[in-house]
């Protein structure tokens, strides 16, 4: 599904280039669930943003479903950001001025769904996550786990293949977090969609088949920190 | 999707109510000035559009050459439009106007006022009035045919028939034959160069003409032609050399041909039917439209990029969930839409509260309905068009560019101008306000510095009062009202502070010939000069005690006599003269006793007297030369009285007044006032300058208040942190507000000389003027100053005095 090929992010600054990528080399294939793992810094969060198409890479060859991603254009990008990807964050990023119902039902208006489907997607959604009762309240109003269910649910309303999640229980407690991964969990194997989510807790990322490590821009192939031991 | 986009709108809207309030009041206040101003406009350039063939109708207009120069007149030898109509087949008609303004009519037994109007039949040709009732057609002998609109139709004859009655002119020296109602017209709109209430008319050819006059003819109308369809008066403009040729013109004479469209706003004679607008004013006041629209759209711009970071965010998550650029444009530009349409709806609502207000202030008639029209609604559509691209385009495009892998991290906007672009914004906006308040000063001190400049005479408690048909009366009518302890002088003249330099006569040395002098001849008796507290220089003022001051022409009685016996005389009267007038002949000390033989100027100087001002200094004084007079049938009579019963000596003079002149209405006015109502359209210059100047440093403070709000919330924490370290309130106050002030500095550097070209020049409209000075700008830039210090300074008080710990655990 997705192929990196030496992707490098770097940025230039006073004539230094600092590296934030170097030569990362990941193929992903569809049904996978990978966790992304690394010290702070490490440049996660950017791997994660070039997989969702948010950021660019400064070299290298990035393919996704076999179309190569850098020669993309703009349009055809947000066009798969509605239909393909969906992002789940830390800080859950939901609309401040819109209601439960309203955030979840945006994606679909992006997309142009008709009324009538749209109702039914939006409560369905709420019906599966048990927010109906909360569907008229606003994100100030609601727990941060409750937020990010409503921001994982906004995520997967569009029905995406890749769902890339940064840091998603980063802000919870282990309840919540343990509610969203079996979500997430659940997900993968029911629906069969692809996720990559980054995460510094080991429980979490023992819901993933797959963890890659990831240190100064480099994936690390054994456990960096056994190495450095 | 459009539901939703309002939706938001609407939400972000009453969610920020703070800023929603100081964007769209601003807003609202700037296009609610802006509508008005549209609306003075559109009314000013309306003037006589609404007569069917205005594009074919002209004035003419004398040029004579004058000392190598070319002046204007309106007045020149009647019955010159009919020549040329029968010269020309493309002058389909041709008519004469004349007016004395408003006149006396007895009507119903009882004196009123009425504007009035003298016109040829053929008037009704050209422009065209439409005749309610009645006819245009008839004639009787001994009496004056005239038609007279609804609405004095409906005031004084509401329960009769107008037509056929009969209205009384008040008594005069000259024949007043009573009028006839033949006709009702329909009310004059407003908009025209010429108010009628009655328009008296009567059978064009009265006089011919066949050559130009060597006497000069008889002037007293404005002369109108209508040219047929597709002439434009070049065509006639052409071919009249040989028209000059044939009717003998002198040679430095000519016509020319005015647009009657063109009056209202480009002619400023002084003979005008009605005081025209002014092009001039029409083109400032549409400069301060758009700039306090500007300065409201600036506004919008700084409030919205400063709420970027919040906005950006969203931006951010729109695109993670899908959003295209197109999609997220036309979100932001929607919302912005809706921002100036909910402001322009609350302005459509403040424009009708303001209009009464409007109209006292500027004597206009300006109407709400006349806003839904398809100029005034083109002109809107344009101004919101113009303010929505500049307001919220760049917002809008700065917002879907965001990067949002960056917003979504937190990381603030990073626009490299975008901050600046902020400060040059503010900067601009103090720029137009300082220079607005700087305008408003200087008009201010402008005025105040012709009203209180020295006259020449003391306008203090002076009578003016009319009489007709004095003759042999007058002397005692002015005796018996100096009896009266409260009148203390008293003096006639043909002078009159609101008509000055009327009588005009060219002056020219006999040894010098070619240069000419425009003289301004008066007759006045011998109390005039003493009443008036006028001052001489050299000499003496008139005295009975001198035949020879009374000897020559009496010109103020009804029969001018030019006898040889007269003539003769007239070589050595005795005169007086201004300082204007030694200077300008140049004469050679001692003035008095000289013997003055110029062309058109003789007698003996037996007097100067210091140059007086009598109107309107816009103009200088001219050179004058006075007679004096002994039974004058009309002249303005003034009386000195004495400040303390004024009341009293008014009701006296009524009741000389009635004994006098039984048969004419009671009428007075005072010199001070008078020479007030000359400077009219300068004062409301300044109050309306005023009343901008507020506007614009208001919304400009309203824009300044919300972002030194903002500001000190967004720098809420560092302030907690200053606070902690032992930083002062005063310390935190003068960090917050010292870049604000910083930008106000720069304004005032920057309006300035913008204030200072155009003050230079509105100054060349005045003989008299103030000289600019460099504190003028300053007191200006300094009440811009404390007014910007007052707005941030409350918002940074108020956050340096925040509670540091609870401003670090909100974050
Ligand atoms: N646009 C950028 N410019 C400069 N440095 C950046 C930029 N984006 C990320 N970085 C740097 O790259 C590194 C990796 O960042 P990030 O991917 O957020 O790390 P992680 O998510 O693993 O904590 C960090 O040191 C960060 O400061
Ligand atoms: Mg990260």
């Amino acid at each position: 599904m997705i192929r990196l090929r030496n992707i490098d992010k770097y940025v230039d600054k006073k004539f230094q280039r600092t590296f934030i990528l170097k030569n990362i080399d990941l193929d992903i294939s569809e049904g996978e669930f990978i966790t992304i793992m690394g010290p702070s810094g490490a440049g996660k969060s950017t791997l994660l943003n070039i997989l969702g198409f948010l950021d660019e890479p400064s070299e290298g060859e990035h393919y996704f479903l076999n179309e190569p991603v850098h020669q993309l254009s703009e349009k055809k990008k947000s066009q798969y950001h509605r239909s393909h990807i969906g992002f789940v964050f830390q800080a859950y990023h939901l609309l401040d001025e819109l209601t439960v119902y309203e955030n979840i039902e945006m994606p679909l208006l992006y997309r142009k769904v008709k009324t009538k489907e749209r109702k039914a997607m939006v409560a369905d959604m709420l019906d599966r996550f048990n927010m109906v009762a909360k569907k008229d309240l606003f994100p100030s109003q609601l727990s941060g786990g409750q937020q990010q269910v409503v921001g994982v649910a906004r995520a997967i309303i569009g029905g995406p293949r890749l769902l890339l999640a940064d840091e998603p229980t980063g802000n919870l407690h282990s309840e919540q977090s343990q509610q969203i991964m079996e979500l997430f969990k659940r997900l993968n194997e029911n629906d069969g969609v692809t996720i990559i989510q980054v995460t510094h807790s080991d429980e979490m990322a023992s819901y993933s088949n797959r963890i890659i490590n990831l240190r100064d821009g480099t994936i690390v192939r054994k456990n960096p920190y056994r190495l450095i031991q | 999707m459009i539901k939703h986009y309002i939706k938001i709108a609407w939400r972000n809207l009453s969610t920020n109510k703070f800023y929603s309030l100081i964007n769209i009041g601003g807003l609202a206040i700037g296009l609610a000035t802006c509508l008005m101003i549209l609306l003075y406009v559109f009314k000013e350039l309306s003037y006589d559009k609404h007569f069917k063939n205005h594009d074919q109708i002209y004035r003419l207009v004398l040029e004579k050459e004058v000392n190598g120069e070319w002046t204007r007149e309106l007045y020149f030898p009647t019955g010159l439009p009919y020549a040329l109509k029968s010269e020309f087949p493309e002058i389909k008609s041709a008519t004469r106007i004349n007016s004395f303004g408003l006149k006396y009519f007895k009507i119903q037994g009882e004196y009123v006022k009425l504007d009035q109007l003298r016109v040829d039949k053929s008037f009704f040709e050209i422009f065209s009035i439409s005749l309610i009732r009645g006819n245009t057609d008839e004639s009787a002998s001994g009496m004056i045919m005239a038609v007279i609109s609804r609405h004095i139709a409906e005031l004084y004859f509401p329960d009769e028939d107008p037509i056929g009655q009969i209205i009384y002119q008040k008594p005069a020296p000259w024949p007043t034959p009573p009028l006839k109602v033949t006709g009702i017209i329909e009310n004059i709109p407003s908009n025209t160069h010429f108010k009628a209430d009655i328009i008296e008319f009567s059978e064009e050819n009265e006089f011919s003409f066949d050559a130009w006059p060597q006497n000069g003819g008889t002037r007293m109308f404005h002369q109108y032609i209508e040219l047929t369809k597709n002439t434009r008066w070049e065509d006639i403009s052409r071919k009249m050399p040989s028209i000059y040729k044939k009717y003998n013109f002198p040679k430095e004479i000519r016509l020319s041909f005015q647009p009657v469209t063109d009056i209202h706003l480009y002619s400023d004679f002084p003979q005008d039917l009605e005081p025209g607008g002014d092009i001039r004013y029409i083109y400032i006041f549409s400069i301060v439209a758009i700039l306090l629209l500007l300065i409201a759209g600036i506004n919008y711009i700084n409030l919205t990029t400063a709420k970027s970071m919040k906005r950006s965010r969203e931006a951010g998550i729109c695109k993670t969930i899908g959003a295209s650029r197109s999609q997220l444009l036309t979100q932001f530009i929607g919302e912005s839409l809706f921002f100036v349409f909910f402001a322009l709806l609350i302005a459509l609502l403040m424009v009708p509260m303001a209009i009464p207000f409007f109209n006292s202030l500027y004597d206009k008639s300006i109407v709400f309905h006349s806003l839904f029209q398809p100029g005034v609604i083109t002109g809107i559509g344009l101004l919101l068009t113009v303010l929505v691209l500049s307001s919220c385009l760049y917002p809008a495009l700065f917002l879907s560019s965001q990067k949002p892998t960056r917003v979504l991290k937190g990381i603030l906007p990073s626009s490299p101008f975008n901050f600046n672009l902020r400060k040059i914004l503010v900067i601009v906006q103090f720029s137009i306000s300082g220079a607005l308040i700087a305008c408003t000063f200087i008009i201010f001190w402008q005025i105040s510095y012709i009203s209180n400049k020295k006259l020449g005479y003391n306008k203090e408690q002076v009578l003016m009062i009319r009489p007709n048909n004095m003759r042999e009366q007058g002397k005692s009518f002015k005796q018996e009202l100096l009896r009266h302890p409260g009148i203390m002088k008293a003096g006639t003249s043909s002078w009159s502070p609101e008509n000055p330099y009327s009588s005009y006569t060219t002056v020219s040395d006999p040894k010098e010939t070619g240069k000419e002098f425009r003289f301004s001849f008066n007759e006045v008796d011998p109390d005039f000069m003493p009443a008036l507290d006028m001052e001489l220089v050299k000499g003496r003022f008139f005295s009975e005690e001198f035949p020879a001051d009374f000897q020559g022409i009496d010109f103020g009685s009804n029969r001018i006599e030019f006898s040889d016996e007269n003539m003769a005389l007239q070589k050595t009267r005795s005169i007086i003269l201004n300082e204007t007038a030694i200077n300008a002949l140049n004469l050679q000390k001692p003035y008095i006793n000289q013997v003055l033989s110029h062309k058109g100027l003789s007698g003996k100087i037996i007097g100067v007297i210091k140059d007086f001002n009598t109107v309107s200094l816009h103009q200088k004084v001219p050179p004058m030369a006075f007679y004096a007079w002994k039974n004058p049938n009309r002249a303005t009579v003034y009386l000195r009285l004495v400040p303390q019963n004024i009341k009293e000596a008014l009701s006296y003079i009524e009741i000389k007044w009635k004994k006098f002149f039984p048969n004419q209405p009671f009428e007075f006015s005072f010199l001070d006032e008078t020479l007030d109502q000359l400077y009219v359209s300068e004062k409301r210059l300044v109050r309306l300058f005023g009343i901008f100047a507020i506007l614009a440093i208001g919304i400009s403070c309203l824009g300044l208040f919300a972002l030194a709000a903002f500001t000190a919330e967004q720098r809420t924490k560092e302030i907690g942190i200053r606070k902690v370290l032992g930083a002062s309130v005063a310390n935190v106050v003068a960090l917050l507000s010292k870049d604000f002030i910083r930008l106000v500095l720069i304004a005032i550097v920057i309006a300035t000389p913008i204030a200072w070209y155009a003050m230079n020049l509105w100054l060349q409209g005045f003989a008299y003027r103030i000289e600019l000075q460099w504190w003028m700008f300053v007191g200006a830039g300094l009440v811009a100053v404390v007014i910007a210090m007052v707005t941030v300074s409350g918002q940074s008080v108020r956050a340096a005095m925040a509670d540091p710990v609870a401003s670090l655990h909100s974050e």
